[in-house]
């Protein structure tokens, strides 16, 4: 046990949550309706909603994204394979990486929880699909999800939609007309974005910035920053800005007494709680378990299992873009419209990797890069933007990436941030079967644009693929403590008073988008963390 | 699933001299401010000979504040506005006279020189002009031209030219806009 470093004048709380984001939102807001006292300790500052067409305003005009923090609070690097680009894809703030995302909700497939029981790949998940259907629902609920139930390879819902769905784009038509010849279903997207007034959430109004600039200038799509003003105005939840959780201290029992964070004014400040909930995605929850070692936990606080920071993944994108005869209208909207989950699960996951295929609203270039990539000016450039724009349609696959114990998020053993703690060091890369999956996707996306009619077919990616800024594993739950960090109740094994939700504890990644099953997971926690308490 | 992905051959081939002729590279160690009345004054003829249709008061206003914004902001692009001035100036067959108070056949005659036009899809068009310019032109053309013409076509001007009245960043009066096909721009407009 660590020797406490500084003492609270704060009342011990029920419950501390580190992270301010969709799943500490979450269950802050949901114990707190419980009776529970709670502290949200968020490494970022609070961004006023009210303002955001600002922010918007700005970024069109400077480029630079509103969301980025100070460097040294948000340092790391990189030690694999590929550079992993964190800094793009996640925002310390109050709503985390809601501020800036596609509000893109899906459910997992059900299969999805079972790739070692019905692929012989990776592992199980500790709870089911079926367990997890009614949280779904709730989380659904929860986000305000607009959708169709028309999906047919979606596994089955109890629920409907909060909303209906955004109806398809102009140039849906050509690629969902492809889709079908080649016999693959296209169907409608859920968002956690209003097609109607919800809740007091304006109704999109095709600001087109959703995706491009990741700013909704009228907040008509979810951000968690709903659950944490919902949780304050119970009287019972402090949230405690620009507070960089440091490490965990123990009691004599081998329960977390305390969480040390730093501000600005001061390097150590405490919480005493009964329970913690460590909410910081999937990199920043692993570094503080990391950051926690002590003489009983010399590899890391609940990392008995060596598992702390292992199994880092993502989402890799594959694009292929086509070109058509006549123009799909592009940049209308911010995001797409309609896709297939014809390969989400198909009968070859033992050796390819499962993956979405989306159609971009917003592909190819809009008429300022026209004008910039071309030698044109004058009517010559006004002709060739004219009949340039709008023809390029593009096919954005989405792939799995299974769980490798090499993919890691470490304490980098030099590089250190403002308060001296070391950085997280990131090793990332793409195995074998993840690339099948890439190449899997990128030749069904080339038949679906031939089968178009669309020519001049290319590749957008120098290296093929992007990312997803989908960072999932580092925390993996199982039954097993010799094999996970956390149990089915998100409970680690090493400590009976320390709660993981996010990503971080999913087992494997799917190739559908995390957020939802983040949701249902937390909701699912909050009813479970009262008994432990 | 389908056959295995492999990336067409024209693909794998697109290997462009871009890779053995290094493009210019904006200098950031030069200083921000403010170009001069002057200065800007040239800027946006060169802008009015890029884009006719931004011969209005709005559209000369709309790039004055663009370049005053950029310059202020974006460090060494006024040491890159001003290299272009400098160029127009001094390039062309009557370079004797300051580019702004050339007739209007010479300064087309003079930008024709600097920045000879190919369209996007030319290779041959774009090869020749990035082996048969001076340096200067082609710093030019990559900062202070692509600046001009990225201002204008992100602009409501610029949407307007591909018939759009909405775009990423304005807001649509019906929502479902995004859902219909537009009717072609009139060739006058763009």
């Amino acid at each position: 046990m660590s020797a406490p470093a500084v003492a609270s004048s704060r009342p011990i709380a029920d419950v501390c949550v580190i992270g301010a984001g969709l799943a500490g939102g979450l269950v802050a807001h949901a114990l707190a309706r419980q009776g529970r006292s709670v502290v949200v300790l968020e490494a970022g500052p609070r961004f006023n909603p009210a303002t955001r067409h600002l922010l918007l305003a700005e970024l069109l005009r400077s480029g630079a994204s509103p969301w980025a923090g100070p460097v040294e609070r948000d340092r790391f690097t990189n030690a694999g394979e590929i550079p992993y680009p964190l800094n793009d894809y996640r925002v310390k703030g109050v709503g985390g990486t809601t501020l800036h995302w596609t509000a893109y909700t899906p459910r997992l497939h059900e299969h999805d929880f079972a790739l070692q029981t019905r692929y012989g790949m990776a592992v199980d998940w500790p709870v089911t699909y079926v367990e997890l259907e009614p949280f779904y629902g709730d989380a659904e609920s929860a986000l305000g999800v607009s959708g169709n139930v028309d999906n047919p390879y979606a596994s089955f819902r109890s629920t409907g939609y909060a909303m209906p769905a955004f109806p398809p784009s102009v140039g849906d038509a050509a690629l969902t007309a492809a889709c079908e010849r080649l016999g693959m279903t296209t169907h409608s997207v859920p968002y956690a974005r209003s097609t109607t007034r919800w809740e007091g959430r304006s109704p999109c109004r095709a600001f087109g910035t959703c995706a491009s600039h990741q700013i909704c200038p009228i907040s008509a799509q979810y951000t968690a920053e709903t659950h944490i003003a919902r949780a304050e105005a119970t009287g019972r939840v402090e949230v405690i800005t620009g507070a960089i959780a440091r490490r965990f201290e123990l009691d004599t029992g081998g329960r977390i007494r305390a969480v040390i964070y730093g501000t600005s004014a001061t390097p150590e400040a405490v919480v005493s709680a009964r329970v913690f909930v460590l909410a910081a995605h999937a990199v920043e929850s692993a570094r503080l378990l990391l950051l926690s070692a002590s003489s009983r936990h010399p590899d890391g606080l609940g990392n008995s299992s060596g598992l702390v920071g292992r199994h880092l993944m993502e989402h890799p994108l594959w694009a292929v873009h086509g070109r058509l005869r006549s123009s799909t209208f592009p940049f209308r909207i911010g995001f797409h419209t309609r896709e297939t989950h014809h390969f989400c699960d198909h009968p070859h996951r033992a050796r390819v990797g499962a993956f979405r295929l989306a159609f971009p609203n917003q592909p190819g270039p809009r008429p300022e890069d026209i004008a910039r990539d071309s030698g044109a000016w004058g009517d010559g450039l006004a002709q060739e933007v004219r009949e340039t724009f709008g023809r390029v349609v593009s096919v954005h696959g989405f792939s799995e990436q299974l769980p490798d114990p090499a993919h890691t998020v470490t304490l980098d053993p030099t590089v250190v941030d403002g308060f001296g703690d070391p950085v997280p060091r990131l090793t990332w890369g793409l195995s074998a079967y993840d690339r099948a999956a890439g190449r899997a996707a990128m030749t069904e996306a080339v038949r679906i644009l031939e089968a178009a009619g669309a020519d001049d077919i290319s590749f957008p990616f120098a290296d093929r693929f992007s990312f997803c800024g989908h960072q999932i594993g580092t925390l993996r739950m199982g039954d097993d403590p010799d094999a996970s960090v956390v149990n089915r109740q998100l409970v680690c094994h090493d400590v009976p008073n320390l709660v993981a939700v996010g990503s971080s504890v999913f087992p494997t990644s799917s190739a559908l988008n995390p957020s939802l099953t983040i949701a249902a997971l937390a909701l699912r926690a909050a009813t479970h963390i009262p008994t432990i308490l | 699933m389908g056959a295995t992905f492999r990336a067409p051959l024209r693909d794998q081939a697109r290997v462009t001299w871009k890779r053995w002729l290094p493009a210019p590279v904006l200098d950031s160690t030069t200083p921000t401010g403010r170009p001069s009345e002057a200065e800007l004054d040239t800027l946006a003829a060169l802008t009015a000979l890029l884009l006719p249709s931004t011969a209005s008061q709005a559209s000369r206003d709309l790039v004055h504040r663009h370049i005053i914004d950029q310059a202020a902001r974006v460090p060494g692009l006024l040491a890159e506005y001003r290299r272009a001035v400098r160029l127009l100036d001094t390039s062309g067959v009557q370079a004797r006279l300051p580019f702004t108070a050339r007739p209007a056949h010479a300064q087309l005659a003079t930008l024709r020189a600097l920045f000879p036009p190919y369209a996007a899809a030319d290779r041959v068009g774009r090869l020749r002009a990035d082996l048969f310019v001076t340096g200067g032109a082609r710093a030019a053309r990559d900062f202070v031209v692509a600046d001009l013409l990225g201002a204008f076509y992100r602009s409501r001007q610029g949407w307007a030219t591909v018939g759009y009245s909405h775009y990423p960043g304005v807001g649509a009066a019906d929502p479902l806009d995004y859902t219909r096909v537009l009717e072609p721009v009139p060739e006058h407009i763009a």
